[in-house]
C-alpha cells in the first residue's frame, strides 16, 4: 500500500510564505498493508525540479488498523531556495523577480521491508543536484501545486498570506493581485531616484498608466503607454534535470497562456514543442545556451529567456551526498565494512554464521537496501541490527556438500550515492567433526563482568553468541579462554560458547555450552 | 499561477516612459498597470515629490522578500577612526624626518545619520522593516549606483503619548565595505 491520501494539502495555486510553517501531511501504509511504514519520504520539487527530501521514521498517530499519519513542514527548504531579487537600478521595465517565488509540489513515498528485513522504498527515489550535477526527478504521490513567496508572516498576522497582503492595497487592484510592501498611502520621494513598487500579479500587463498632478494643482492628469504588445506570456527561468536519456529542460508559465514554445540550443534552429519541458537528449561535455521562447496563437513570439547548462566530465562529478532513498540532505555517510576480514569458508554439515558489520564507526546508516545478491543455495542473507543498533548483514545456513569457488556478492545502498559492493568466493570443505567441547562456564560479576570457560580438545578459537533479553543477537570470536565485558552483561542474557576448529579456512563447530547470566 | 513583479515607480524609472511630461513640474503621481481590457491590475501608493537638500535614498529588503525604499534627509555624518601604535627603532645616524611612533591597523568609517518626519504612527510598522532589514543599499556615486550599507542596531519609540502626531525617525548606517587605509 502506498500513500493513501492527503490529510493536509496546500490549496491549488495558493500563496504561502516561506517563513511560516508550510505543512503537508499524508495517510500512509506500509507496503504490505501494515499501518506503519518504516520511513515516509517527502520529496520537495521547486518549479518541477527536485530539490531535496525530508524523511521521517516517526509517525504522528495511527489512523486505522492499516494506516498512520505523517506530517512534514517544508519551510526550511523554501527559505534556502528563495532569495530576493534586486531590480535593475533606474530601469524602466516591469521586472519579474524570478528568485523570490516558486511553484512547488511534494511527492510522497512510503516504504516496507523485503523478505530479508531490508527497508524497501516505494516508487522511484529522486537524486539531488549538486554544484556539478543536475537533479534527477523521481516519482511518488504528488500534492497540489502551490506558490511560495520569499515572505514573512509574523505570529500576530493573518496567517492567510493573500489576505495579509491585501491589507496593504491602496487604490485600484484586481482581486488576484496583491502589493508586496506595507508602504503608506502617501509615499515621499525626491526627484532623480530609482524605485519599484513590488506586487504579486496573475494577469498579463498591457499598459502602464501614470496619474500625475502638477505643482499647485488639485487634479490628476493621466497618460498611458503600451508596454507589452504582442505575445506577453511570461515564463520562469528554464531549469535542467538529468534523465535516463540525457538532460531535459523545464519551465513554468507564470503569466498568460502560450500556444507552444520554441527551444533553441546554442543558437541552433528552434524546435517547436507544445508542453513546458523538452528533452535535450544526451549532451557531450560542454556549455550549452538554451533559449526558450513562448509562442502565442498567431505564431507571435513572446519574450525569450536564456538559461545555460554545463555538462562536465564524469570524473569531475561530485561524489558527495545525494538524497536518494535515504535520510536526504547532508550528513549521509556511505556504507562501509571491514574488507580486511574475509568471510570464512563453509564447513560441510556445520552451521555457517557470519555477520558483516556495516559502518564500524557506529554511525547510524540505516535505512539501506540490498540488491544484486548472488549466493550459494544453502546460504541465507538477511538484515539485522546488532548490539548498539549496529546494522549487520547476516550470512547463515548449513552447507551439505563440498564445493569450490562459490560466489557471495551483493550491493548495499543507502542515501549516499556510493554503493557498497561486496564480492568474495568461498569454498565448502569437509573439515570433519570438531571434537572439542566446552566443559564449563563461570560468570564473575564485577567492575567488568567476566566469562571464563574450560574446554576439552584444542580448538582454534571460540565463537560466542549473545542473545539479549529483548531478542537482540550479537556475536564475537575469542581466542582465549575468557572474555571481560566493561559495558557489562545483562541479567537473563544467554551466552552460548562454541569451540571452533578452523580447517582450510572453514570453521567447524564443536560441542557448545550455554550460560544464562544471573 | 502568477509572478512577483517590480513596477517602475521612481521618477527615474517611470518618467522616461512619458517623455512629454517634465518631472520638475509634477508634485504628486502614482502608477497603475492595466490588463488587456484596460482594467487596473495594481496601483502604487501616491508618490509625493519633496525637494530637500542632502537626501539619501535607502533601498532595503522588506518582510515580503522584495526591495523596498525610503528617502531620508542626511542629518549628520560622523567620521571615526581608531588605530594601534607602531613604535619604530631609532635610526642611526639620526634622520630627523623619520617617525618614532606611527599608526597601524587603522580602522576608519563614516557613520551616517538619516532622518525623516514624513511618516506618522500608522507607518511605523513599515519603517520597522527598514530597521530590521538584513540587507540595504543607498544610491550613491557619480553616476549613481547602489552601494551596500549596514543599518546599525538601534532602539526607537514607535508609539508615544506626547507629540503623537510627529514622529522623527532616525536611522544610522555605515557603508558595508570598510575604508581601505594606506600603510606607508
Amino acid at each position: 500500500m502506498p500513500i493513501n491520501s492527503f490529510i493536509t494539502n496546500p490549496s491549488v495555486d495558493g500563496l504561502y510564505a516561506a517563513y511560516r510553517p508550510i505543512v503537508l501531511s499524508v495517510n500512509a501504509s506500509r507496503t504490505d498493508g501494515e499501518p506503519i511504514p518504516p520511513v515516509v519520504y517527502c520529496d520537495i520539487y521547486f518549479g518541477g525540479v527536485y530539490y531535496k527530501t525530508l524523511s521521517k521514521t516517526a509517525f504522528d498517530k495511527l489512523e486505522s488498523a492499516t494506516s498512520s499519519s505523517w506530517t512534514f513542514d517544508i519551510q526550511t527548504a523554501c527559505q534556502e531556495y528563495l532569495t530576493m531579487k534586486q531590480p535593475l537600478f533606474n530601469g524602466t521595465s516591469i521586472e519579474v523577480a524570478h528568485s523570490a517565488f516558486t511553484k512547488c509540489y511534494c511527492r510522497f513515498r512510503s516504504s516496507g521491508y523485503d523478505a530479508s528485513g531490508f527497508v524497501t522504498t516505494e516508487n522511484v527515489a529522486p537524486i539531488q543536484g549538486t554544484t556539478t550535477s543536475y537533479p534527477v526527478n523521481g516519482t511518488g504521490t504528488q500534492s497540489n501545486t502551490f506558490t511560495i513567496l520569499n515572505a514573512v508572516l509574523q505570529n500576530e498576522d493573518n496567517q492567510n498570506l493573500k489576505l495579509r497582503l491585501d491589507e496593504f492595497k491602496q487604490g485600484s487592484w484586481s482581486y488576484d493581485a496583491s502589493p508586496l510592501t506595507m508602504r503608506p498611502k502617501y509615499y515621499y520621494m525626491d526627484r532623480g531616484c530609482s524605485d519599484y513598487f513590488p506586487a504579486f500579479i496573475t494577469s498579463i500587463v498591457r499598459k502602464v498608466k501614470l496619474f500625475f498632478k502638477y505643482v499647485g494643482q488639485n487634479t490628476f492628469h493621466t497618460r498611458e503607454v503600451n508596454v507589452n504588445s504582442g505575445c506577453a506570456v511570461v515564463i520562469s527561468v528554464p531549469k535542467f534535470i538529468k534523465t535516463a536519456s540525457g538532460y531535459s529542460v523545464t519551465w513554468d508559465v507564470l503569466l498568460g497562456s502560450a500556444a507552444s514554445f520554441k527551444i533553441s540550443v546554442n543558437g541552433g534552429a528552434p524546435i517547436s514543442v507544445g508542453v513546458n519541458s523538452h528533452s535535450l537528449g544526451a549532451l557531450t561535455v560542454g556549455k550549452y545556451s538554451v533559449v526558450v521562447t513562448p509562442v502565442c496563437s498567431g505564431d507571435i513570439d513572446g519574450a525569450a529567456i536564456t538559461s545555460s547548462i554545463q555538462v562536465i566530465p564524469a570524473y569531475l562529478n561530485d561524489s558527495g551526498d545525494t538524497s536518494g532513498s535515504g535520510s536526504g540532505g547532508g550528513g549521509c555517510e556511505p556504507l562501509s565494512i571491514d574488507y580486511g576480514t574475509p568471510i570464512p569458508n563453509g564447513a560441510k554439515d556445520n552451521e555457517y554464521f557470519r555477520e558483516i558489520v556495516l559502518d564500524n564507526n557506529g554511525t547510524s546508516i540505516s535505512p539501506f537496501t540490498i540488491t544484486d545478491i548472488i549466493k550459494p543455495s544453502w546460504m541465507n542473507i538477511s538484515a539485522a541490527y546488532g548490539f548498539f543498533g549496529v546494522s549487520v548483514i547476516r550470512l547463515t545456513g548449513t552447507p551439505t556438500a563440498t564445493a569450490t569457488g562459490q560466489q557471495v556478492s551483493f550491493t548495499a545502498s543507502n542515501c549516499h550515492e556510493i554503493d557498497l559492493l561486496f564480492n568474495q568466493l568461498i569454498d565448502v570443505v569437509d573439515t570433519g567433526a570438531c571434537s572439542a567441547s566446552i566443559t564449563g562456564i563461570v560468570f564473575e560479576n564485577g567492575v567488568a563482568d567476566k566469562l571464563t570457560w574450560t574446554v576439552s580438545g584444542t580448538p582454534t578459537k571460540y565463537f560466542l553468541k549473545h542473545v539479549l533479553p529483548d531478542g537482540t543477537i550479537y556475536t564475537e570470536y575469542v581466542t582465549s579462554l575468557s572474555k571481560s565485558y566493561f559495558f557489562g552483561l545483562q541479567k537473563d542474557e544467554v551466552v552460548t560458547i562454541w569451540p571452533v576448529c578452523v580447517v582450510s579456512g572453514a570453521e567447524a563447530k564443536g560441542t557448545p555450552m550455554s550460560i544464562t547470566i544471573p | 499561477m502568477g509572478a512577483i513583479i517590480n513596477i517602475p515607480n521612481g521618477t527615474n524609472n517611470v518618467f522616461p516612459l512619458f517623455p512629454s511630461i517634465n518631472v520638475n513640474d509634477v508634485e504628486d503621481y502614482y502608477v497603475q498597470i492595466l490588463d488587456e481590457n484596460d482594467t487596473p491590475i495594481a496601483s502604487t501608493t501616491i508618490n509625493k515629490l519633496v525637494s530637500c537638500n542632502d537626501t539619501v535614498r535607502i533601498h532595503f529588503i522588506n518582510s515580503f522578500g522584495c526591495v523596498d525604499g525610503v528617502t531620508l534627509h542626511i542629518a549628520n555624518v560622523k567620521h571615526s577612526a581608531k588605530s594601534e601604535a607602531y613604535i619604530r627603532s631609532k635610526s642611526v645616524p639620526v634622520i630627523k624626518s623619520n617617525h618614532a611612533q606611527a599608526r597601524t591597523a587603522i580602522e576608519a568609517k563614516d557613520v551616517f545619520v538619516g532622518k525623516t518626519t514624513h511618516y506618522g504612527e500608522n507607518e511605523m510598522r513599515w519603517l520597522d522593516e527598514l530597521f530590521d532589514a538584513p540587507l540595504a543599499w543607498i544610491e550613491s556615486g557619480n553616476p549613481k549606483e547602489l552601494i551596500p550599507i549596514v543599518i546599525l542596531d538601534s532602539e526607537r519609540e514607535k508609539v508615544k503619548e506626547n507629540d503623537a502626531y510627529t514622529y522623527e525617525v532616525t536611522v544610522e548606517y555605515i557603508l558595508s565595505h570598510e575604508k581601505i587605509i594606506i600603510n606607508n
